[in-house]
């Protein structure tokens, strides 16, 4: 199956973190830490297991996402910089 | 020795940092709490040494998003002109969320500094499944690592006993840095992977509870409505689980008066005593329960968790004026008092929004208005059952609400003018619930106890003491009708003050009450106190609710709400304001806005209510 | 007489306690430092002297704003007393 963007998913997607995509998009103001950066530094590495938790809104924004033993609330902006492999229709799988 | 403590935000970095130095700070759960500068102090037990130890604030990395991770990292650094580098670094880790914390381990390790390893909450890992060895742990890094429970006592043991056995590394350079790479970053953490596996480390499942907690606090549906009953609750219980208590010291108050009165004989001194200070004073102490039932809310809120969720739940509502849910927190701060509140924004990256934030934190209704608020509503509205509610913590809970509501109309106006930013993204941790340390809560309370008292054990009564003087003098002339305050000079400077107010239906006594307010809000309620004490012909002064439910119309008591939802009048706020932002320019131009918002919706309240009600 | 000369007293006390709490620490600690140099120049009574520095050093403790401005404040900055060695 070919890698998808996070920001794709929906409520209850889980899967594997294949990449994370070099955007230039900045975190703030107090140096030039990109968001990138700091999703690779939180954890959003390849081969780490996520999960969708919830969605304020049924495709809507902020994502709620569980990685590794971590929930982090993010959009969709931010998560379209993680790509990942889903798994399908196998809910409840480890 | 000097020691720095470092470590991810929600580490329990502060709990240990308390844990040393037995110093007495709050708590709190969530992300970046530990904004100030806090330094404290021990000495070793074998070798009677003295240690420095400085709290930094939390970071997830060296390659700062905010000021507070911009402050970690100069400081650790060396960078900073004033600070010499720490001797030490002790590195707390959660050991139960390993994977997030041991990136900034090896970051700091690499600088080449001394470091300890300080695997806090060892106990919670162990009592939740999770195995790691801890000596293969500190193998694989070539760093010490000591477990640590930073929430027990003696729960410091093995990192003292390690800190002990360490030599002085004599003085540093500043260490050159240099920013990793996007590359760097990713063989890091392919680094700690490797290291997590050779020592064993194993997670358990996330527990099925905590999970469907989760799902119900987070929903798009149930989680705003369980936020709204939780906000709704807590102002309930404001009003009804503080009567007791209330009258009680009202009670105290009342009986310490007249006793006074009868002991004494008539004079200056009596009156000071009794209309000064007991009625001014007294009038301000009735209101520490409620003060108390609203933060023991707060902190309980804080130290379980649940203020990140709410901030993810309300960052739609924030983002539709302009704002991130990350404000949310430093604005929940504000309903305590805006300083604070203010000072937490130091955790907003963006700068254009955080004088956003900053700008419309006064507006959150803080507890020095409470006492304001709870007298007035005490005196005009009826304790009427409404359906479930009770009438004046429902006028209570619109109150708060008027608040919300402007701060939302004024960060809509700021960021579409003077504060227009670009997009900005949102990446919020949401950390595991806990149960709110009853010790926490009630090292909490009773510093905020302790600060009330204090309070008005100081300023409040001596504004009361010179309050009373310019109430008292000059004394009315032989023959003169009316009561004596009308001649003195708080008579005077009052009815020039009226000229202001009166289109907004405040009374002389009003305006003046609002003067001594700058100082602190809530002294406007003992001005009130004290004013109407020496007003009153009768001999034994009245408790103020049914002297001002008496002398005031009802547009008057509402007007006067009005105005208190904006109450320009905290010097406080606007010096911190003016430190944060380092110019005149943003606390002026808060003054000034709030102010004519308060003129404005006073009039508009009073006219209203006077066409309505007559 | 007696209870006004009390009550003179107390008044002037809160009023001058009103104005150190009120100005900014900047200020205060300013005019701390001239009260304090004025108590130490020489021929003061010893009271003098130590009443004043006392102020000075009370004033340079308490520098950062107002007195007690932020009920909540996550602790300001305070330096601990270094235990005895």
């Amino acid at each position: 199956m070919p890698p998808v963007s996070l920001a794709t998913l929906s409520k209850g997607a889980r899967g594997v973190v294949v990449d994370v995509r070099d955007d230039a998009q900045s975190l703030g103001d107090e140096a030039h830490s990109t968001v990138s950066r700091r999703l690779l530094e939180l954890g959003f590495v390849a081969g780490e297991r996520f999960e969708v938790i919830e969605a304020v809104w049924p495709g809507g924004d902020p994502l709620a996402v569980r990685i590794g033993n971590t929930t982090f609330a993010l959009r969709r902006r931010e998560a379209s910089a993680i790509l990942v492999e889903a798994e399908t229709g196998k809910r409840g799988a480890p | 020795m000097r020691l720095a403590l470092v470590g991810v935000p929600n580490c329990g970095k502060t709990a240990l940092f308390n844990r040393l130095t037995g110093s007495r700070q709050r708590v709190a759960n969530y992300a970046g709490v530990t904004v100030e500068r806090k330094e404290g102090s021990f000495v070793g037990p074998a070798r009677q040494r003295l240690y420095k130890v400085l709290d930094l604030p939390g970071a997830y990395s060296l390659t700062p998003t905010t000021l507070d991770e911009a402050i970690t990292r100069d400081f650790v650094l060396g960078r900073l002109a004033e600070e010499p580098p720490p001797d030490f670094i002790v590195c707390v880790v959660d050991a139960t969320n390993l994977r997030l914390n041991l990136r900034l381990v090896l970051e700091l390790r690499d600088l080449g500094v001394p470091m300890v390893v300080a695997l806090n909450m060892s106990d919670l890992a162990e009592g939740r499944g999770y195995k790691l060895d801890r000596t293969r742990l500190e193998a694989e890094l070539g760093v010490p690592v000591v477990e640590t429970v930073a929430v027990s006592h003696n729960g410091d043991r093995h990192l003292i006993e390690r800190l002990e056995a360490l030599q002085h590394p004599g003085a540093r350079e500043p260490v050159p840095w240099k920013e990793p790479t996007f590359d760097d970053i990713q063989r890091t953490q392919r680094e700690v992977r490797r290291i997590l596996r050779a020592s064993g480390y194993e997670e358990p499942l996330r527990k099925r509870a905590l999970t469907r907690v989760d799902a119900v606090v987070m929903h798009p549906i149930a989680g705003p409505v369980i936020l709204a009953a939780i906000l709704f609750f807590v102002f309930q219980a404001v009003f009804s689980w503080a009567v007791v208590p209330m009258d009680i010291i009202d009670g105290g108050v009342a009986a310490v008066g007249t006793w006074l009165q009868n002991v004494l004989p008539a004079g200056a001194l009596r009156s000071l005593l009794v209309d000064g200070v007991i009625a001014g004073v007294g009038s301000v102490l009735v209101f520490l329960p409620q003060i108390l039932i609203l933060f023991f809310f707060i902190l309980a809120l804080e130290d379980s968790g649940y203020l990140p969720r709410a901030a993810y739940l309300l960052d739609r509502v924030m983002g539709s004026v302009g704002l991130s849910g990350r404000a949310f927190i430093p604005l929940l701060s504000s309903f305590a008092c805006a300083v604070p509140g203010i000072m937490a924004t130091r955790t907003i990256p963006n700068l254009r929004d955080r004088m956003a934030t900053i700008m419309i934190a006064p507006l959150m209704t803080c507890s020095a208005r409470l006492p304001v608020y709870a007298l007035i509503i005490a005196a005009f509205i009826p304790a009427h059952p409404v359906g479930p509610f009770n009438l004046q913590g429902l006028v209570l809970f619109i109150l708060y609400f008027a608040g919300i509501l402007a701060a939302m109309a004024v960060a809509f106006v700021l960021k579409r003018t003077a504060l227009r930013a670009a997009y900005h993204p949102l990446l919020l941790e949401l950390p595991e619930y806990h149960w709110p340390h009853l010790n926490n809560l009630a090292i909490g309370m009773w510093e905020r106890t302790k600060v009330f008292l204090q309070r008005v054990g100081t300023i409040i009564l001596a504004l009361m003491v010179v309050l009373w003087f310019l109430s008292s003098y000059p004394a009315p002339p032989p023959g003169a009708s009316g009561p004596a305050i009308s001649y003195s000079f708080a008579g005077t400077i009052g009815r020039a003050l009226e000229v202001v107010f009166a289109p907004i239906g405040f009374n002389w006594q009003i305006s003046l009450a609002l003067v001594p307010g700058l100082a602190a809000r809530e002294v406007a309620v003992g001005a009130l106190g004290t004013v109407y004490s020496l007003s009153s012909d009768g001999d034994v002064a009245g408790s103020l609710v049914p002297m001002i439910a008496q002398t005031w119309s009802l547009a008057t008591a509402l007007s006067l709400l009005a105005w208190y939802v904006f109450a320009p009048q905290c010097l406080s706020t606007l010096v911190v304001v003016k430190r944060e932002t380092n110019s005149w320019r943003y606390p002026l131009a808060m003054a000034a806005y709030l102010f004519a918002l308060a003129y404005l919706a006073s009039f508009v309240t009073f006219r209203v209510a006077t066409a309505l009600l007559s | 007489m007696l209870q006004n000369l009390i009550v003179g007293a107390l008044v002037l006390l809160a009023a001058l306690y009103t104005l150190w709490a009120l100005v900014p620490g900047r200020t205060r600690l300013g005019w701390a430092k001239r009260l304090g140099a004025w108590g130490r120049a020489p021929g003061r009574p010893a009271w003098i002297a130590r009443a004043t520095s006392g102020i000075e050093r009370l004033a340079a403790a308490k520098q950062g704003g107002c007195s007690g401005c932020d009920p909540a404040a996550p602790a300001a900055p305070r330096e601990h007393k270094p235990p005895p060695r």
